[in-house]
């Protein structure tokens, strides 16, 4: 079984997982203002969406998916990360979105099996 | 408790649906940060990533069969804690310094969790520092792992200017 898992197919790719972040942004909070009731629905639907996606591809990873929203005030953020796993299968990919009211940073992390 | 159960490859994997959420100041009534909304069974908990006794109780946790140790969630706890505490107790918002405290938090996480020396545990760690300016935050994650190895351990930083949130996962190579 092993040949068939091999190469671009059992990988993090993070042209693809990037596609499906932005996706499920866009999908979750799309032409919408910052609203504080909506926060939560938004980030929910965003990780879920996101999550669910990845399952589709099939590939033996666990993932970890993160997503902030905040409201835009001048106020900064800033976010690290840092991780021990395996180079060569391992990956994570990080999408930036804003609009004009509120900043959307959602991670994700794939961890092969 | 637990979501939706799917199978991924040959590993029956569970759908772990837990949310945590820090609200950051704005908007008056949301001044308090709740942290900690495990479960979609409206089971919230004050403390920030405690993970003892935070599964179903009705399922022993086996351990047998999987070489390894359970992921130490307490001592992660502490490491977090004081790796947060020391790099920001003192600390006014500044963009750049607080960059490099978001870095060295992630850093020296990572590296003191990797020094417990737990075998077959991955670490992912992430790091917010963000300043504190009356707007809105909302922070979230949720995994697709298997809750009888995978872990986590969350910390929650605020002072009067700034916030920091810094979270570690443990997942069990299989």
């Amino acid at each position: 079984m092993e040949e068939f898992q091999t190469g671009e197919e059992a990988s993090f790719l993070v042209d693809e997982v990037s596609s499906i972040i932005k996706e499920a942004i866009e999908g979750a909070i799309g032409g919408n203002a910052y609203q504080h009731s909506k926060v939560n629905q938004w980030t929910t639907s965003v990780v879920e969406q996101t999550l669910s996606q990845l399952t589709k591809l099939g590939k033996p990873f666990k993932y970890i998916v993160t997503c902030v929203i905040m409201q835009k005030n001048g106020a900064g953020l800033h976010t690290a990360s840092s991780c021990f796993w395996d180079n060569s299968s391992d990956g994570t990919c990080t999408v930036r979105w804003e609009n004009k009211t509120m900043y959307c940073i959602v991670s994700a992390f794939g961890l092969a099996l | 408790m637990w979501g939706h159960l799917e199978a991924v490859g040959p590993h029956k994997i569970f759908m772990f649906k837990w949310g945590h959420v820090g609200t950051f100041g704005g908007h008056g009534a949301t001044q308090n940060l709740h942290v900690g909304t495990f479960g979609g069974h409206g089971d919230t908990r004050g403390a920030v990533g405690t993970r003892e006794g935070c599964g179903d109780t009705q399922r022993p946790v086996e351990t047998m069969g999987r070489p390894g140790g359970r992921f130490p969630a307490a001592a992660v706890e502490r490491i977090l804690r004081d790796a947060v505490r020391s790099a920001l107790r003192e600390r006014r918002y500044e963009p750049g310094p607080c960059r490099e405290a978001a870095r060295d938090i992630a850093e020296a996480v990572k590296a003191q969790v990797k020094a417990l020396g737990v075998p077959r545990y991955k670490i992912v760690v992430v790091a917010h520092v963000g300043q504190l300016g009356g707007q809105s935050l909302q922070i979230s994650s949720r995994c697709l792992w298997d809750p009888q190895s995978d872990t986590f351990s969350s910390y929650v930083f605020k002072n009067t200017s700034l916030f920091a949130v810094a979270n570690v996962y443990g997942v069990y190579f299989e």
